[in-house]
């Protein structure tokens, strides 16, 4: 048996060794040189308000390029004027840095910019978000917010949870909606549940579908599925039945941070504009291909002017259900 | 009706004009008698494709089709001193007195060494004297000869080392053929399509050598008997079995093992060939492996089998069959029990492709100038996924049980019906003709997955559909001496195709032409139009088992292709050495690639029209052959200079960017050498400028955590060059019962670290983040024993 045991040993050695000989090398690539340019990322939505949810989109991120063989680790920028503009040139919005956090090792964090006007945009309005900084050209997106999503007959069924997520038991059950389509009009949409207490304010938790976990979806990735977005190609008829099994947490936290068990669920169905689509599409497919290295690169989409990333637009539909 | 052609019917009208005006010179030509008959193995009865058989006294001269007939007309009276001669075989002659229509069978006996002197006496057609051009046939000795990563021989990997093929990316067997895709290869196997010819990802083939008679690729000037693809022909034949004797021969090897039995049921009448080969990498894996945990394991088969039965002197069948299977598989337990409560989970996971094809062919020789070839084929390839998970859960609560099964798979199905006739009405003209029909069944992709809890479905998901195809088309060809100087091989094919209630049609003229400038070198010249009306979406390019087949539709149009080719080709230094110099200039259209940010991962049966864009293509370059066929040294070497570019309106901004394997230089060398003590050398060397690949130029943040990359122009950038050196060392020894050879094999002989794949970020070695390459092979030797009785 020691005599397997050792012959066993030096075998699995020698096919280490000997995957060990080929791996891998630099390469020189004459890549070449980048002028840094500002990036932009903003989703305008009609809320008004912040959203249950909204934590990262209502904020404006203000950041730079840079070459692929630079080295340095990506910074954001700081000291950007940035300005939100309509249609007829006039400034609608200013937003202010929310401030350098120095001890930050996370230097990305310095890229934040929040309204400062609290200025409400409209569907179906044009607007141009402009951005300058010292040492860099100015950049300029422009975009035109959707009309507002139709979203009928939601009901939600609650069915017996299978199980528990740490100490919070789960909510579970299955939701209905119907969201009427425009035909004849391309349209994107994204759904999305919230946990909401007693007194309507969200608890921190949105509901993900339970298929998620058990199920490796090949399935279509334009079909409507919760916090997916899609588009109504697969629905000429001009009408959505959307339906989905989704779980979170039965529990959440109060404005005071108490916990408190979840009352109502808050269904915001959003429609995107195409450049907020494009961009979440062309983002989620480089994400894809970062896993395999045969496949074919994906750009992603960009709508900015004299630099990189993307302003997009969406309307906030609101369905509150009681539990 | 999708596609017109402006003049398509005048062209009709023309050719059959020429047709007609050849069968009447042959009908009014002087009184002619014909000899006809096979050429064949002396030792298994097998036919012989492609030999040799002329008459001596006039020159005149034809050479075997793919069943080892030939038929030849000469002038009634005529003394005739009728020699037949194949590479590798003693020639045989058969004088005779030309007073009547004669059959001969020849019978050739293999020459132990490939004499000089024996072979530059015989007549073979010369590669001076055929009118087709782009045409390389590989003999299976040498085939078997080259050598092979972990000594498995492999088919498409020979033909890599020829000029104008290449291959994809390191250890791949995909074949890239002047600039085309690995779906516009027309792979057939005894006349069945073969939809995906590797195993294991790529790194090996699925054509067992020791079942095979005859390899032949052509990669242009097609003639108008082949037709379904843009850029190139691979058509492979199996050993008939052994008429005389039982026989056997195999190997076992480093990562598989072959055996292949042959041998007569009746003999001279009817006999069989059988041939299996498998991997066992799973096998010798499996006591490394605790079995009350789980086991994985891969393994790869192939099982050929033929019969053939000659049922009169002018009937003959041929049924033969392939299946082969990739089967990567998992089985993982989980069992545990906690004081009073207990679980149980099994999950099984497998990951399946494989081809099957059965092709059952009559030849019938009508009369002793008519051939006919009658084929009718299944193909299908199927790659599926499978998981299933059984739990059980039991304690004071109670027992629950639950059962989740998902299967998906795609396939293609072919089911074809084909007739082809062979006219031999004299010496100057060899006449095809025939017709085809083929049912195509898509299915790019089914999903069934099923969720039962305590006997309750929870979740029942059902998903693809099935599209099916019909494609039928009619072809003739000449093969006509015009004068001693000028012979042109002149065709037409005509194809339909009817999916889901459109119909495309297509009209492909065909033309190759040879002159002799003198008795060695010729100068040649090509056209050829061909179709294609299917498409595999892919988006790794390099062959994945997962690549989807799927047709032309009403959205996404054929694909379509021209390719004219002109060239040079002699003989030198008494016929030792073949050279042929050809450049070949191609343009593609309705080619198709996914969009840019296409979700290919979530691809089905529905959707797959919209995430593709079509494209246009070309492809153009030179390409020189120095090949020495016979003697104790043989060999050859190849160089390619080539360009290969795409264009999509949806693709790079609309802009003109090289294929992925664009391969500016491609050199290869293989050499043979045969000592006269059993030792037989062998070696390859191979450099191609490196692939394109498309790099990251630079990077910026679109929030917190949320990197993107700006890549550049598409395949704007060049992996290393790519070079490699193989060396080969076998040792026959004859034994009473048969022989045994020891082969000895070196891939990648000096551990040339050539790039697999790139990618950015930091390495092993390095925290600094750049561009690295991935190398997968370093000097791999192996050996392998091989016997025959």
């Amino acid at each position: 048996m020691e005599k397997y045991n050792r012959m066993k040993y030096r075998l699995l050695c020698g096919l280490l060794c000997l995957l060990l000989v080929g791996c891998e090398m630099v390469q020189e690539v004459d890549i070449p040189p980048h002028t840094p340019k500002l990036t932009m990322r903003f989703t305008l939505d009609d809320s008004g308000e912040t959203p249950a949810g909204f934590y990262d989109e209502d904020r404006v991120f203000i950041g730079r390029s840079q070459g692929v063989l630079d080295g340095k680790e990506l910074e954001a920028v700081a000291n950007a004027t940035v300005g939100l503009y309509d249609e007829e040139g006039q400034l609608v919005e200013q937003y202010e840095h929310i401030g350098v956090d120095t001890m930050s090792w996370y230097r990305p964090d310095w890229g934040i910019y929040t309204p400062t006007q609290g200025y409400r945009p409209h569907s179906g309005h044009t607007y141009t978000l402009r951005a300058e900084a010292p040492g860099f050209e100015a950049i300029e997106a422009t975009t035109t917010l959707p009309a507002a999503a139709t979203a009928t007959d939601a009901r939600f069924t609650k069915s017996e949870s299978s199980g528990e997520d740490y100490y919070m038991g789960m909510l579970e059950g299955h939701l209905q909606l119907t969201i009427h389509d425009e035909v004849g009009k391309e349209n994107y949409y994204k759904v999305m549940v919230y946990a909401l207490d007693s007194a309507y304010h969200q608890t921190g938790y949105s509901a993900t579908t339970i298929r998620d976990d058990n199920v490796i979806d090949i399935g279509d990735s334009e079909k409507a599925a919760l916090n997916m977005v899609f588009s109504d190609e697969l629905y000429p008829s001009g009408i959505i039945n959307f339906a989905t099994d989704l779980s979170l947490p039965d529990k959440g936290y109060n404005q005071k941070g108490e916990l408190v068990p979840v009352k109502h669920l808050e269904v915001q169905v959003h429609q995107l504009n195409r450049d907020e689509y494009l961009f979440q599409k062309t983002r989620a497919a480089q994400s894809r291909m970062g896993d395999n290295p045969f496949a074919e690169y994906s750009n992603v989409y960009s709508n900015v002017k004299n630099g990189y990333g993307a302003l997009g637009g969406l309307t906030v539909t609101r369905v509150v259900l009681d539990l | 009706m999708k596609q017109t052609y402006p003049g398509t019917y005048r062209l009709l009208q023309v050719l059959c004009c020429f047709f007609l005006l050849c069968f009447a010179s042959a009908a009014f030509a002087q009184q002619r008698h014909t000899i006809s008959g096979y050429v064949r193995d002396a030792d298994t009865g097998e036919n012989l494709i492609g030999a040799a058989v002329y008459d001596l006294r006039s020159g005149k001269g034809t050479s075997t089709n793919s069943y080892g007939f030939y038929s030849l007309s000469l002038s009634a009276g005529d003394s005739v001193a009728l020699v037949a001669s194949y590479v590798g075989y003693g020639r045989q002659a058969f004088p005779l007195q030309l007073s009547q229509d004669v059959s001969h069978i020849f019978t050739l006996s293999p020459s132990n060494s490939l004499a000089t002197v024996e072979v530059v006496a015989t007549k073979q057609e010369k590669i001076e004297e055929t009118t087709r051009m782009s045409t390389i046939s590989v003999p299976i000795e040498q085939l078997k000869a080259v050598p092979a990563l972990l000594g498995e021989v492999d088919v498409i990997k020979t033909l890599q080392l020829l000029p104008g093929v290449q291959s994809g990316t390191e250890g791949a067997s995909g074949l890239y053929v002047r600039g085309g895709g690995p779906d516009q290869n027309l792979i057939l196997l005894d006349g069945a399509p073969v939809y995906n010819a590797t195993h294991l990802f790529g790194f090996f083939s699925v054509f067992n050598a020791d079942a095979l008679n005859h390899v032949e690729l052509v990669k242009g000037g097609f003639p108008a008997r082949y037709g379904g693809r843009l850029s190139s022909v691979l058509d492979i034949s199996m050993k008939e079995g052994n008429m005389n004797e039982f026989r056997g021969e195999g190997s076992v090897g480093l990562i598989a093992s072959r055996l292949t039995l042959e041998g007569p049921i009746k003999k001279d009448t009817a006999s069989f060939i059988v041939s299996a080969r498998r991997t066992y990498a799973d096998v010798l894996a499996r006591p490394f492996m605790k079995k009350d945990r789980g086991v994985v394991g891969y393994f790869f088969h192939d099982f050929n089998a033929k019969l053939n039965y000659n049922i009169t002197s002018k009937d003959r069948l041929y049924l033969s069959f392939y299946t082969g299977l990739d089967r990567f598989h998992s089985r993982y337990v989980w069992d545990r029990s906690y004081s009073k409560d207990s679980y149980y989970s099994e999950d099984k996971a497998n990951l399946d492709w494989g081809n099957n094809t059965l092709s059952l062919r009559w030849n019938r020789i009508l009369n002793n100038r008519l051939f006919l070839n009658t084929t009718a084929t299944y193909s299908r390839y199927q790659f599926d996924i499978g998981m299933q998970n059984e739990s059980e859960r039991s304690g004071s609560g109670g027992t629950s049980m639950s059962k989740y099964n998902l299967l998906y798979l795609s396939n293609i199905r072919d089911y074809s019906i084909k007739s082809d006739f062979d006219y031999l009405p004299n010496p100057n003209h060899y006449v095809r003709f025939g017709a085809q029909a083929v049912t195509h069944q898509f299915r790019p992709g089914a999903l069934h997955m099923k969720d039962v809890d305590d006997g309750q479905v929870r979740n029942e998901l059902e998903e693809g559909s099935r599209t099916v195809a019909n494609e039928a088309a009619v072809y003739v060809e000449d093969d006509v001496r015009l004068s001693e100087k000028l012979k042109v091989n002149v065709g037409a094919r005509f194809t339909g195709f009817l999916v889901a209630g459109e119909t495309y049609t297509s009209l492909e003229p065909r033309v190759a032409a040879r002159y002799l400038l003198n008795n060695k070198l010729a100068l040649k010249a090509s056209y050829a139009k061909t179709s294609q009306f299917i498409h595999l979406l892919t988006n790794s390019g390099i062959g994945l088992p997962t690549d989807l087949w799927v047709p032309a539709t009403k959205v996404v149009e054929p694909q379509r292709a021209s390719q004219v080719a002109i060239g040079a080709a002699q003989t030198i230094l008494d016929g030792q050495y073949e050279v042929s110099v050809e450049g070949y200039y191609k343009t593609m259209k309705g080619i198709i690639e996914y969009k840019e940010g296409s979700d290919f991962t979530t691809t089905v049966s529905n959707n797959w029209e919209n995430k593709v864009t079509a494209g246009k293509g070309w492809a153009y370059g030179a390409e020189i052959f120095l090949q020495k066929k016979v003697g104790n040294t043989s060999g050859w070497v190849g160089y390619t200079l080539s360009w290969s570019n795409r264009q999509f309106a949806e693709l790079n901004y609309g802009a003109k960017f090289p294929y992925r394997y664009d391969r500016r230089h491609d050199i290869s060398v293989a050499l043979f050498h045969k000592l006269n003590n059993g030792w037989n050398l062998s070696g390859t060397w191979v450099y191609g400028t490196g692939n394109s690949v498309t790099l990251s130029e630079s990077r910026y943040m679109v929030g917190e955590y949320n990197v993107v990359d700006n890549y550049g122009s598409r395949n704007g950038y060049r992996m290393r060059a790519y070079h490699r050196l193989d060396l080969g060392f076998s040792k026959t020894k004859e034994k009473s019962w048969g022989q045994v050879v020891n082969t000895f094999s070196l891939y990648n002989a000096y551990s040339r670290q050539n790039p697999f794949y790139m990618y950015y970020g930091r390495g092993r070695d390095s925290d600094e983040s750049t561009y690295r390459q991935v190398a997968l092979f370093p000097i791999i030797p192996s050996f392998t024993k091989s016997f025959k009785f």
